[in-house]
């Protein structure tokens, strides 16, 4: 492998950025993912304006109307209506933006923490190093759910209780690839040419490892996204997540549970909403994967 | 090898004691623990009393001794709500959860590996497309919501299975239990089933890519020999840790499946406690489950030995 100039070429990367989005809209997995994950977005930051009702708007008398395709049903409630009243679409309008919310912030918390502990453990070694992998290999070890559990139910729910949870026990997994990726650079050639020359160690961190950090967490970054979304809605459907009054997946799923074999369309509803942001975070997860990676671009593993 | 596997116990050992570290500290992430402990309308002195029956007016180096003390003796106190010791309600509920996970582990692997084998033969083709989208699927369905599904479904309008509870025949004594375990086992199954696909895809995969795959093919080896002798064979041995780190995948999945099912194991007793705030009974059983899978892992690297010469014979370290 022939190292690369010392300080990266912007303006190629630049193209290259360009390049990856054409590429990006040429395969039909990675345009699908990404159309999901804008609509999902654009749903979150627009909810006032896209969602025909307030979600908390109770109307007794339409309680349980069914969707717009069972009998009863009506274009007013698209997806029916819950045991008060409340319109099941603008709820999942307004859940994306509890399950967005602890995704972004959840994996950035995680990943800021992630890579920092990860490059100095990996690119310093020592004591330190043996430490953080001892510890995160003890966090790793316990049943991911069990661990979130435990947590909420001790320190109670509340939206920014809930990011910080998730992003907090998830930097183990964030470091781990980060110190990954570190160990296998630095010996690699241009760090040690960049070393060789005299470059300070602070800039060879910040200006030649992460570069080539961006990536394998860009991509790790898309995967737990859309695992936090699951974790998210499975601790709301415990109630351990965002209080009950607030619109959330899982919490809805959760509140319909109870009327299922009547109104099955208030859990199975919000359902298929973590499905198809499940599928499209994915998606773009595996694009990100085999666009960055050479070796897998012919057969997808 | 001995040396390798005392060290690998020695490891273990070290992980429990850490284990006990985090339940101990997670507790009082809330600061006081006696929040979690006292009832919301105790009186001052009532609060005095339970601080000093939980220990909780010592130091706090003092308390971890004493629960860790406890803890080696499966010691958790009393749960608030059984008004038993945790250990005892803990145990109880053991039995069921392992026939659960022991059914869904079984469809997971009938399933995920047969299918993962089937598409790693045939990367790229239309099969591997299906059997990845399959996969791609176990992993995005959240379990609690195809429980529910499920039993929309298969309980209340197909009316081939109960919609919750378990329960049993009797064998020689023993109790079995009937058609009633296939929904949770079913849905517990989904995740594990999804993870095994995709990593027996890759093995398969990794392996058909080795120059001795390769030499064998270049030779004139029917395909279907290859990959019966060689490439099967070898794949099938990393599988082992992926299916230890399945037991996890089961104790988180037990949680909400048996909430679901009403299944009267301990992942249903777990989700049970941490809504009634059931402190003692949640560390307990946080700590078992971490016991387990901790064991578990310790298993799967022995066989890991055990199955691979390399290892055995010391070649690759």
């Amino acid at each position: 492998m022939s190292a690369p100039a010392i300080d990266a070429d912007r303006g190629e990367v630049s193209g290259r950025v360009s390049r990856g989005w054409r590429a990006l809209l040429r395969s039909p997995g990675g345009a699908a993912g990404a159309l999901v994950f804008v609509a999902l977005t654009s749903m979150a930051v627009l909810a006032p304006l896209v969602a025909p009702h307030d979600p908390l708007q109770q109307n007794l008398r339409a309680a349980n109307s069914p969707p717009f395709w069972s009998d009863g049903g009506s274009w007013t409630y698209a997806l029916g209506t819950d045991s008060l009243g409340r319109d099941v679409l603008s709820r999942i309008i307004y859940g994306a933006r509890v399950s967005l919310a602890v995704a972004i912030g959840g994996v950035a918390i995680a990943l800021t923490l992630g890579l920092v502990f990860g490059l100095i453990a990996g690119y310093f070694g020592g004591r330190f190093d043996r430490f953080i992998v001892s510890a995160n290999d003890l966090v790793l070890s316990v049943p991911y759910t069990l661990l979130v559990i435990v947590i909420a139910a001790v320190v109670g729910n509340s939206l920014f209780n809930v990011i910080l949870i998730f992003g907090i026990t998830d930097v183990p997994v964030f470091l781990r690839v980060t110190r990954g990726e570190v160990l296998k650079l630095r010996d690699s050639t241009f760090i040690e040419a960049a070393r060789a020359v005299g470059v300070p160690r602070r800039r060879i961190l910040w200006a030649h490892l992460v570069p080539n950090l961006v990536g394998p967490l860009g991509t790790l970054a898309t995967f737990e996204m859309s695992s936090m979304i699951l974790y998210e809605a499975g601790l709301s459907f415990l109630g351990l997540s965002v209080p009950p009054s607030t619109p959330s997946w899982g919490n809805m799923i959760s509140a319909g549970r109870d009327s299922l074999e009547v109104y099955p369309w208030i859990s199975i509803a919000p359902g298929v909403a973590i499905i198809v942001a499940g599928l499209g975070l994915n998606l773009l997860g595996d694009w990100f994967r085999d666009a960055l990676d050479p070796r897998t671009r012919r057969v997808p593993r | 090898m001995c040396r390798y596997i005392l060290g690998r116990l020695a490891q273990a050992a070290l992980m429990v004691m850490g284990l006990l570290v985090l339940v101990f500290v997670l507790v009082r992430l809330s600061g006081d623990p006696i929040n979690l402990l006292a009832p919301r309308d105790a009186t001052p002195e009532q609060i005095d009393e339970i601080r000093v029956a939980y220990g909780l007016d010592r130091p706090v180096i003092a308390q971890f001794g004493e629960f860790v003390v406890d803890a080696v003796q499966l010691d958790f106190g009393t749960s608030i709500r059984y008004k038993q010791p945790v250990r005892e309600v803990a145990l109880e509920r053991m039995p069921a959860t392992i026939e659960l996970g022991v059914a869904a582990l079984i469809i997971a692997v009938g399933l995920g590996i047969p299918l993962g084998v089937l598409a790693g033969m045939r990367a790229g083709s239309r099969t591997d497309g299906t059997v990845r989208g399959v996969a791609l699927l176990g992993q995005t369905i959240p379990d609690f919501w195809l429980s529910l599904v499920l039993i929309l479904v298969f309980a209340v309008n197909l009316q081939w299975f109960p919609p919750f509870g378990r329960d049993t025949f009797t064998v020689g004594g023993i109790a079995i239990p009937d058609e009633s375990i296939v929904l949770p086992a079913v849905a517990l199954a989904l995740f594990p089933m999804a993870q095994l696909l995709r990593f027996t895809r890759s093995a398969v995969l990794e392996v058909a890519g080795e120059d001795y795959v390769r030499i064998a093919r270049s030779k004139g080896m029917p395909r279907r020999v290859v990959y019966r002798r060689y490439v099967l064979k070898n794949a099938m041995i990393p599988l082992i840790s992926v299916l230890s780190l399945q037991v996890g995948a089961l104790i988180s999945g037990s949680l909400y499946i048996e909430n679901v099912f009403a299944w009267p194991g301990a992942g249903g007793l777990l989700a049970e406690a941490v809504s009634n705030r059931d402190i003692p009974l949640v560390q307990g059983l946080a700590f078992l489950g971490g016991l387990i899978t901790i064991v578990f892992s310790v298993l799967a690297d022995v066989l890991y030995t055990l199955a691979d010469p390399r290892i055995r014979l010391g070649v690759a370290r």
